[in-house]
């Protein structure tokens, strides 16, 4: 008798202890984006959910309403009190949340930023959309075709502030200085801040200030979206030509009726995606961040770190792709 | 005959334990939801984020509101103020910081005084009104000034110590900011309420005709206010900006809101005359627990701002309601004692 009940409590004590381990705590990222309700944003959660399923993980997400540096704040301080294991940003400041990510990394949280970067002393990884270079000339190459390669352009950014935006401006205004684009002068950068209404009345604006305009370049969904309403709203629809990168789902009517001729923008479920397994590699072990280390981003395959040439590194996820009239049927429901 | 429910309303009359209990409430509520995330040590550490740039405004805005005014342009003064600083200072290639920070100290005085003047000028437009249009001014002119940039790269000691900077006092790691908020708050209690120059205030804000019959010279006393109130604004963006690490002509939008709602929770009336500066302390710290609370279970900013508006109601309404209940059952009490008679 004595040694059946010692038995069975050996058994449990050892059962205990399989739960014990088994009930380990499960990893958690806490996700941050440039604002809340942005269906840009919207579309890359769901790779963070299709990621968190296949590794097993679990994330909160959230954005102030605003698209503010102190609202991100606010979030950034809130998972570092939830103690997350990791922490994917979207900055609305890349110079703006380098503090409170560096007391995050203090704790032994990882920092990695997606979409649009954090400085090299706030990161520990950089998840880039496509490389910078080419999404800067594909729109550049667009916009020219359609204008004939001769007139005024101008550019409808999202905050001035924002790091993913000035960075593709950037290779934009390096692309113009080619001889094949010597008639074309960009006249001015104005900003929308990502804010369907202010986005609107910079167009407006545009249309009010350069009667001569002859294509906009908006590298932002919210402002591709807004300036084809806007170009609609003031019949000027095909005398100002548009493209930008835009969301399928925001732009379909406007792909349709020829307001806009051809957009781009990659996958951002991709994008959410690979930041996902980024952060879950970087949490792990797998990887730190230095250059040349690899690792498994599940559908997408492996990536490679990368050398971002601002003292951090990156890693790539996609192409952008050109979506038409013709195209866009496809892709609408997509994202 | 005293019957308990009696007792209640002369018990919540004490506006500062009314908020106690809140205060109470509040933290063992979400300690119980929360129980490894909401502790009083990691709330002590979120008082940088919820505590010390609007505790600033609000110390400015309660000598307003005791004067029976409002100035809704504070946030604006906080966000001008600091565009200045950081102007002025141009990431190193500037002035030297300290004379930024001077500047910045100056512009928020200079826009006090702006709301001072057109108030006690234009007596007949509600000092809301005027500034409603000064808040736009101001913000206005920080736009003119940065445009859509941002301006930053202050100073590590700004940056780094001051803004996340932690002090161990007995064990806790306690925020240098708001160390430097606390200190402030004796200083100002002993002005403003055991002074002759503090009693000034709540007399002018009582009754402004007998008072400038008594000899105190309200117009002086308006402008003061709303000049230490344009200070304190300025100092509220200088640590606001010591967390975000750049400036840009949106910071700190919406925080006059917040400011109001906390003076007004610790006591202070939107009609005047009165105030408290442990009211107002005490508002703080139950907005502070609140918020932090409400962010780590719901991690949402909207039901944030939903909670200040349910408290404001609760705490402004429930203390007169109670009072209403109070006046109803004595009258009604001495009416049975008259027809028994």
């Amino acid at each position: 008798m004595k040694r059946i009940l010692s038995l069975i409590l050996a058994a449990m004590m050892l059962l205990g202890l399989a739960l014990a381990v088994g009930a380990e705590e499960p990893i958690t990222i806490g996700v941050v984006y440039k604002q809340s309700g942005n269906p840009f944003f919207e579309a890359g959660v769901r790779g963070f959910d299709e990621a968190s399923k296949e590794l097993g993980f679990t994330f909160i997400h959230n954005g102030p309403a605003d698209s503010s540096n102190e609202g991100q704040i606010q979030i950034i301080e809130g998972y570092i009190q939830q103690e997350v294991d990791a922490i994917a940003i979207s900055a609305n400041d890349a110079a703006g949340v380098v503090s409170v990510l560096q007391t995050a990394m203090d704790k032994g949280i990882k920092v990695v930023s997606w979409d649009s970067k954090v400085e090299a002393a706030g990161r520990n990884l950089n998840v880039d959309p496509s490389v910078a270079q080419n999404i800067g000339r594909v729109q550049v190459e667009e916009i020219a075709k359609q204008i004939g390669y001769e007139g005024q352009i101008a550019i409808l950014s999202a905050a001035a502030t924002h790091d993913n935006q000035n960075t593709w401006i950037a290779y934009m205004k390096e692309e113009l200085e080619k001889p094949e684009y010597d008639k074309i002068e960009l006249v001015t950068v104005v900003y929308g801040d990502d804010l369907t209404d202010k986005s609107y009345q910079e167009m407006q604006g545009l249309i009010n200030s350069y009667p001569d305009l002859k294509g906009v370049i908006s590298p932002t969904t919210v402002g591709v979206a807004a300036a084809a309403v806007a170009i609609k709203d003031m019949g000027m629809s095909g005398k100002i030509k548009l493209t930008g990168l835009g969301l399928p789902s925001e732009m379909a009517d406007h792909l349709a009726d020829g307001t806009c001729e051809a957009m781009f923008l990659w996958n951002p479920i991709d994008l959410g995606y690979a930041a996902a397994y980024a952060s879950i590699a970087m949490v792990k072990g797998d990887i730190t961040g230095a250059v040349g280390e690899k690792f498994d981003a599940g559908r997408l395959g492996e990536r490679e770190i990368m050398d971002a040439g601002d003292g951090g590194t990156f890693i790539l996820v996609g192409d952008p792709f050109r979506f038409t009239g013709e195209n866009i049927d496809d892709w609408k429901n997509v994202y | 005959m005293v019957r308990f429910t009696d007792k209640i309303p002369a018990f919540f009359k004490r506006r500062e334990w009314l908020l106690f209990g809140l205060i109470v409430l509040t933290f063992l509520f979400f300690n119980v939801q929360e129980p490894n995330n909401y502790t009083l040590v990691k709330l002590l550490n979120q008082t940088r984020v919820y505590m010390v740039d609007v505790g600033f405004m609000a110390l400015g805005m309660l000598l307003v509101l005791i004067l029976g005014d409002i100035d809704i342009s504070v946030a604006a003064i906080a966000a001008l103020s600091a565009t200045v600083m950081g102007v002025t200072y141009k990431a190193g290639q500037g002035l030297p910081f300290g004379i930024s920070i001077v500047l910045m100290l100056v512009t928020g005085v200079l826009c006090g005084l702006v709301n001072g003047l057109l108030v006690i000028r234009f007596k007949e437009l509600f000092p809301m009104i005027i500034t409603l249009a000064t808040q736009t001014l101001y913000r206005g002119i920080a736009y003119i000034i940065l445009k859509d940039q941002s301006a930053g790269s202050f100073p590590t000691w700004f940056s780094k110590d001051l803004g996340y900077g932690l002090v161990n006092i007995f064990g806790l790691d306690v925020p240098v900011m708001l160390l430097c908020l606390l200190a402030v708050f004796p200083l100002y209690h002993l002005w403003l309420h055991h002074t002759v120059s503090g009693h000034r205030y709540f007399a002018t804000g009582t009754n402004l005709t007998a008072s400038r019959f008594s000899g105190i010279h309200t117009d002086k006393i308006k402008l003061s206010a709303f000049m230490l109130n344009g200070l304190f604004a300025a100092i509220a963006g200088f640590f606001l900006t010591s967390r975000t690490g750049s400036v840009k002509y949106t910071i700190g939008t919406g925080f006059e809101m917040q400011a109001i709602a906390v003076a007004v929770l610790g006591g202070a009336s939107t009609s005047g005359g009165k105030g408290s500066v442990v009211g107002l302390l005490l508002a703080l710290v139950l907005l502070t627990a609140l918020k932090n609370g409400l962010m780590l279970l719901y991690n949402d900013a909207f039901i944030l701002n939903l909670s200040v508006g349910l408290l404001l109601i609760l705490v402004v309404l429930i203390p007169n309601l109670l009072g209403m209940l109070n006046k109803y059952r004595t009258v009604r009490r001495q009416r049975l004692e008259l027809a028994k008679t």
